[in-house]
């Protein structure tokens, strides 16, 4: 595995199983493996892109870094510190470091709230009083989000959805973190809106040096601000790569198959791609398939892929976990 | 000839407490059998409440629709509710972007597609339940015969869809609409199941109406655009026409602001400024001038006059709603838009 130097956070082993339902009322519990050994690292500054379908694992990963969730295995080192069990109060100095935004931005922010209130609350929370208070403060970041301060004493219901998502993203930038993990941050928004604040986070990256962990179900999106990208199947990571190489000459066939199934507005293009079409769905995360978790809807499966778990293994300039890589 | 849906002028207003909210204003197009057309717009636009319109879903609400819907013959605004029922299931049918809330959870989903054929058709209550097995079948549930006897929480977000394209088609509908069909699913699942609505328009000539937001979807299933904007028809043609040639800044709009899987990822997005407009407060004459980066080449008209929709030229099946003449549209096109597409 290729490392980075210095990376400013590091996950190894990352495990996250979920207590089910049980069979009968002494039965055995279930165990849902939402993610289930994943390892990367993130080197400061860079955006890496968290890609899959749903129920993949990504979420779960994000708020495994951001230790909204308590890992059930494995670590995850933010700037050396290991992180994986630490308690809230532990926590804390480290959440001024380690931000989230989330994906709806209707459900994210309190309705009985200013939007003062909202972005100030982290001030409160680790009692830090910035120069020239918090209230100025404040309204320097709403004017960096491109929203109006004058508009401080408002409530989320006055603002359209691509304007909370400027508060959401104010809130996580309000203590100046190194690390930013944002989860589908523009997928419940209007399409002409995506774009105002993909380019928004984009310069936001590239002003303050922030490090992301982008979280998408769209690869186009992911494509357009991550500089390096993992897609993840049922809890697993199957391919990691720079932007350029992935989108180029994917190697794990699901990779290939995700890329394919994105539907392009232009209709020359249309026939010129290879068309993939997987069969049936996501298996269950209760009980996931044998070895390869693919295998299942792989058109390239064999014996192998039934028994042995692929490892995940250099090849040129991708980690690929796959018996068959392309 | 005419068309097997013919809808010819319809506006839909709702009056609220804040005033009259004009959701759909003077829209008219048509679809032919075997033939699918997309109504692309943003949330607020009026795409869902034109499909409801057809289907003769406001009727005992307080809409105040007006205009004409002529399906297969048939007018569904003057028409009663009994009349409009009769053609509901069976002529026209209608597929929701959520399959979980559409689906009833206490009845199986055998019954439950079994119950419109039932009452469409003079059949035996074991006919229409071998037809559920048939139709589960034909949209690709394995094991179609055990299936049809679970319910929908027990059913995966994929096969719910395809369990209410089952029940959509159990009639042999000629018009179907797809609300966002395939919103909530995922990419692979979702070419699963553009793939599984083609395959059936072709083997039963259904006419299709999908409403989307996303113009990559509507590039790979339909053969004509409609493009919405605050209540109106902003711009309407074949998907090559309006896809390659797009008339309308808002149109130029989308296809520049949508992040694609070509072209140079470290450009930044051409964003369209603003945000859609409140129905209630829809901005005076053309909706979309405040968010027009086009505003200066007319002047005074686009805040004023509400443009008409006028052929691009001459004949063509292709109409947009702006006031810039031909020639300005068209430069700006070559010029400024095609290089970023």
């Amino acid at each position: 595995m290729t490392s980075i130097n210095n990376p400013i956070l590091s996950v190894q082993g990352l495990t996250k199983h979920f207590p089910g339902g049980r069979e009968g009322l002494i039965g055995k519990r279930d165990v849902v493996q939402a993610v289930d050994g994943v390892n990367f690292e993130v080197a400061a500054g860079e955006a890496l892109g968290l890609v899959g379908e749903s129920g993949c694992g990504k979420s779960t990963t994000g708020r495994l870094i951001t230790r909204l969730l308590e890992p059930t295995a494995g670590t995850v080192t933010f700037e050396g510190q290991d992180i994986s069990h630490f308690s809230n109060t532990q926590m804390r100095p480290i959440r001024t470091q380690l931000q989230m935004i989330f994906q709806d931005p209707y459900a994210s922010l309190n309705p009985r709230h200013t939007v003062g209130t909202i972005v100030s609350t982290p001030f409160k929370i680790n009692k830090v009083t910035p120069e020239g208070g918090v209230k100025k403060r404040v309204q320097e970041i709403l004017e960096i989000v491109g929203l109006n301060p004058e508009h401080y004493n408002r409530y989320p219901h006055e603002f359209s959805g691509g304007q909370r998502q400027r508060i959401g993203i104010a809130r996580a930038l309000a203590l100046r973190p190194k690390l930013i993990v944002a989860d589908e941050p523009v997928s419940a928004l209007d399409v002409s809106i995506q774009a105002q604040i993909i380019n928004l986070m984009k310069d936001l990256q590239k002003d303050f040096g922030l490090t992301f962990v982008f979280i998408a179900h769209d690869l186009a999106v992911v494509r357009h601000f991550a500089q390096r990208v993992a897609v993840m199947y049922l809890g697993n990571i199957v391919e990691i790569a720079d932007r350029d190489t992935l989108y180029a000459t994917p190697k794990h066939p699901y990779t290939k198959a995700l890329l394919s199934a994105v539907p392009e507005a232009d209709p020359d293009a249309i026939g010129a791609r290879e068309r993939i079409r997987l069969t049936g769905d996501v298996p269950n995360p209760i009980n996931p398939p044998s070895g390869c978790r693919f295998r299942t809807r792989c058109w390239k499966a064999a014996e192998i892929c039934a028994t042995q778990p692929p490892a995940l293994l250099q090849i040129g300039k991708t980690q690929v976990a796959c018996h068959f890589p392309e | 000839m005419s068309a097997f849906l013919e809808v010819k002028n319809l506006s839909v207003a709702f009056p609220t407490e804040d005033g009259i909210v004009q959701a759909v204003d003077s829209l008219s197009f048509s679809v032919e059998k075997g033939k699918t057309l997309g109504i692309v717009g943003e949330s607020g636009s009026g795409k869902s409440v034109t499909s409801l319109a057809i289907l003769g879903l406001q009727k005992g609400s307080k809409a105040q629709v007006s205009g004409e819907i002529w399906v297969d013959g048939n007018e569904i605004i003057a028409a009663s509710e009994a009349e409009v029922r009769k053609l509901r299931g069976k002529a026209m049918s209608m597929i929701f972007q959520d399959a979980l809330a559409a689906l009833h959870p206490y009845y199986t989903v055998g019954h439950q597609i079994a119950e419109a054929y039932l009452v469409h058709n003079d059949v035996s209550k074991k006919m229409a339940a071998a037809r559920a097995v048939e139709m589960l079948d034909r949209v690709g549930i394995p094991e179609p015969h055990k299936r049809v006897n679970d319910y929908p929480h027990q059913f995966s977000g994929g096969m719910r869809q395809r369990a209410m394209i089952a029940m959509a088609l159990s009639c042999n509908p000629s018009l179907l609409i797809a609300d966002e069909p395939t919103t909530a699913l995922d990419v692979t699942v979702q070419a699963q199941i553009l793939e599984l609505l083609r395959d059936l328009q072709k083997e039963f000539g259904t006419a299709i109406i999908l409403i989307t937001h996303d113009l990559g979807v509507v590039a790979e299933t339909a053969d004509d655009i409609l493009l919405m904007y605050a209540g109106k028809q902003i711009e309407y043609g074949t998907v090559r026409d309006v896809l390659q040639v797009p008339q309308h800044p808002y149109a130029w709009g989308l296809l520049t602001s949508i992040p694609r899987l070509t072209g140079d990822p470290s450009l930044a997005l051409t964003a369209i400024q603003g945000a859609p407009p409140s129905l209630i407060s829809v901005p005076s004459g053309c909706a979309f001038h405040p968010r027009c980066t086009y505003v200066d080449n007319v002047g005074a008209a686009c805040a004023s006059i509400i443009p008409e929709l006028i052929p691009v030229s001459e004949g063509k099946h292709h109409s947009v709603r702006c006031h810039m003449s031909a020639k300005v549209r068209e430069d700006i096109f070559a010029n400024q838009v095609k290089p970023q597409l």
